[in-house]
């Protein structure tokens, strides 16, 4: 492909602060417009300076990267400003700020020499409001509302800085479950709709395996990027988690704890009911198998309420209608 | 379809009201502050010794020679303080910083003490003469400017602003440890002089003086409204700032140089007056509900004219024979504010 295809273009990249011990690996990699792509990688990798360095805010040690077919390193700071948009990690908690003049303070790469913003201005400014769904925010304090509103009208400055290319530094760090999807569903439709780049740094992996275009991940041996699903399927995650105690389930798409099971116990059911009963069993540190010592979790469903059956070489041991008190049974036995 | 500019009629017309309220209170505390004195004076001859002659040769004297130019000082000097403590509070996002957080009244006691102490000691100054007071000026402003050179070299190598804060403190306080030294060696008489100069005082500014102190604070000012909204970026911090491409560095030299004109200025020709820069800033919030500096900036000048007025009137109430040091009454008014502005916002988040 020729140059310029690309919105940017990261070639052959080092990344670090002394030349004798580079972050990663050189490496080079391409982004398209209408592409979502999140960012991971272990803390201290390097994944704040790749992002800095693509805002052209830090130079790398080797290597050039280009917005539009253009090095970073030649565009003047209102040009830089006009085509790369950056949403730091930190918070906007000012006293006093209105929402609509926080999203305008986006405006200012074009703004003359007055400063002042135009009709237009503002209709941009009052766009990306609409586009991130708080318009009925725009004159609220900017300190009382919400971790997820706020997060929004970070974004809604990004878009009013009008942009091709949007940068995100951990957008979901502070926000609860329903407001991380939310937040990365809100990307990846800006990304579609709107034909932007943009690159999240992120550590919800999960977020990432589901909503994100392309993946991109930094490891000491060096830089990965794929469709979350091919590098699902080529063991890739593995990698990215191999000295830590957490194990990729490629079935599920689920990231859970690596267990030692030390006993291994019988079990018999059917179900949703099953499948929990299994995560309960493998937590407390038993294995479901055939060969038990005699032990045996029996798992029945009658109508509405669900029964548990502990039993060891057929005596009955403990009855329950909770998970939790079979826990703390099964505990208990296992000292 | 909403109107293209989000500022809602009522937030205009609420502003618009404030400040004309703010107008008239200016020009109230104004013709108070004339009328007041240690020599009774009917209004009625105030007015004529302003616009024209009244009976008296004294009052004429009294109005014209000492009680006018102490008001425009007052009016200056106030604004001067609270706009260089809305652009250090907005600068270092920090509710505490006030004119004097990168050392410039350090500085300017230095270049004071060094004058008065210093030079008294090897016996070439003495404190009766006529250009004394200019001299005492002009040493405050090179010590002001001294430190001011250091904080912009400082500020163009390093870019963490909470860096250039640490050091502007410590030049500062490297500036207090040399008066202390001065103030060690030198004699009673001088120590005095030099103490007063610290009590800060409204009165010693008239004629040619009260031009180069005009000057300097209309200088400063006009540049504070030049980089006003510039003040609305930095309010975010710097990785917005530098987000939407803020020249950072010419930035920050455009209100350092406000800033020490301002604080210098005032420094130099008052004396350290302290907490109405401080404290004015947290007013002007909770008056105007906004972070907005276009708003912010001209209420915030305003408010600071009219609480240094009020300091003075009170320093100076009627019936009472002594005038109060101008320093303790502005420290008296001012840390409520700032006691109360802490306590209401515990979280010390932003400004």
């Amino acid at each position: 492909m020729q140059k310029g295809a690309f919105t940017i273009s990261i070639k052959n990249v080092e990344l670090g602060y002394s030349k004798e011990k580079p972050l990663l690996p050189k490496f080079s990699v391409e982004a398209n417009s209408g592409e979502l792509i999140a960012l991971i990688g272990r803390n201290g990798i390097g994944k704040s300076t790749l992002l800095r360095s693509i805002m052209g805010l830090q130079m790398p040690m080797l290597g050039s990267i280009y917005v539009d077919g253009v090095p970073v390193s030649k565009l003047g700071r209102k040009q830089k400003a006009k085509a790369v948009s950056f949403v730091p990690a930190e918070s906007v908690r000012v006293a006093n700020l209105h929402v609509c003049d926080f999203v305008a303070v986006g405006r200012f790469p074009y703004l003359g020499w007055s400063r002042t913003l135009s009709a237009t201005d503002w209709e941009k400014v009052n766009y990306a409001l609409a586009l991130v769904n708080i318009s009925h925010l725009t004159h609220r304090d900017i300190s009382t509302i919400s971790d997820g509103e706020l997060q929004r009208a970070m974004v809604a400055f990004a878009l009013a800085q009008d942009t091709r290319i949007i940068i995100l530094d951990e957008p979901t760090a502070f926000l609860d479950l329903p407001n991380k999807f939310e937040m990365v569903s809100l990307l990846s439709d800006l990304a579609q709709n709107n034909g932007k780049t943009i690159i999240y740094s992120t550590h919800d992996l999960q977020g990432a395996i589901h909503e994100a275009d392309t993946i991109w991940m930094m490891l000491n041996e060096g830089f990965l990027s794929g469709a979350p699903e091919d590098l699902a399927l080529n063991g890739k995650f593995k990698q990215l988690l191999a000295d830590s105690q957490v194990l990729f389930d490629l079935e599920s798409g689920l990231f859970r704890n690596r267990r030692r099971s030390l006993k291994t116990i019988a079990f018999e059911g059917e179900g949703t009911a099953a499948i929990w009963t299994t995560k309960m069993l493998e937590r407390v540190g038993f294995k479901v198998g055939s060969n038990a010592e005699g032990m045996k979790v029996t798992c029945k469903q009658q109508y509405s309420s669900t029964e548990w059956i502990l039993t060891k070489n057929g005596v009955l041991l403990f009855k329950t209608h909770t998970l939790y008190e079979l826990a703390q049974k099964l505990r208990e036995v296992n000292l | 379809m909403s109107q293209p500019k989000p500022t809602t009629k009522p937030m205009v017309q609420r502003n618009l009201a404030l400040f004309s309220g703010l107008i008239v209170l200016l020009a109230v505390l104004f013709c108070l502050d004339l009328l007041f004195g240690s020599v009774t004076i009917p209004w009625v001859d105030v007015l004529k010794s302003i616009f024209g002659k009244a009976d008296n040769d004294v009052w004429n004297t009294i109005v014209r020679d000492f009680r006018l130019p102490k008001s425009i000082t007052a009016v200056l000097a106030g604004a001067a303080l609270s706009v260089s403590g809305l652009q250090m509070q907005t600068m270092f996002r920090n509710p505490l910083a006030g004119p004097y957080v990168l050392g410039i009244s350090a500085g300017a006691s230095l270049g004071v003490a060094i004058l008065v102490l210093g030079m008294a000691s090897v016996g070439t100054y003495s404190l009766t003469g006529l250009g004394t007071s200019f001299s005492l000026a002009g040493a405050a402003i090179l010590g002001s400017m001294l430190v001011l050179l250091v904080v912009l070299a400082v500020s163009i190598r390093v870019k963490d602003i909470m860096t250039i804060l640490i050091l502007g403190m410590m030049f500062g306080s490297a500036a207090s440890a040399l008066v202390s030294v001065l103030q060690y060696f030198s004699n009673e008489s001088m120590l005095k002089a030099f103490v007063i100069w610290t009590m800060g005082s409204l009165s010693s500014v008239a004629g040619m003086q009260l031009n180069v102190f005009a000057i300097i604070v209309l200088v400063g000012l006009t540049l504070s409204f030049i980089s006003m909204r510039l003040l609305n970026v930095l309010l975010l911090g710097d990785s917005y700032a530098r987000g939407v491409g803020l020249n950072l560095t010419l930035t920050r030299i455009l209100i350092f140089t406000s800033t020490s004109l301002l604080a210098g200025g005032v420094t130099a020709f008052c004396g350290p007056i302290g907490f109405i820069g401080i404290a004015v800033p947290h007013i002007a919030r909770m008056i105007f509900r906004t972070a907005n500096h276009t708003v912010l900036l001209p209420g915030v000048l305003l408010l600071g004219s009219i609480m240094l007025l009020f300091a003075d009137i009170i320093s100076q109430l009627p019936g009472l024979e002594i005038t109060l040091p101008i320093n303790s009454v502005s420290a008296l008014l001012g840390i409520p504010i700032v006691i109360f502005v802490v306590l209401k916002n515990q979280r010390f988040s932003g400004v």
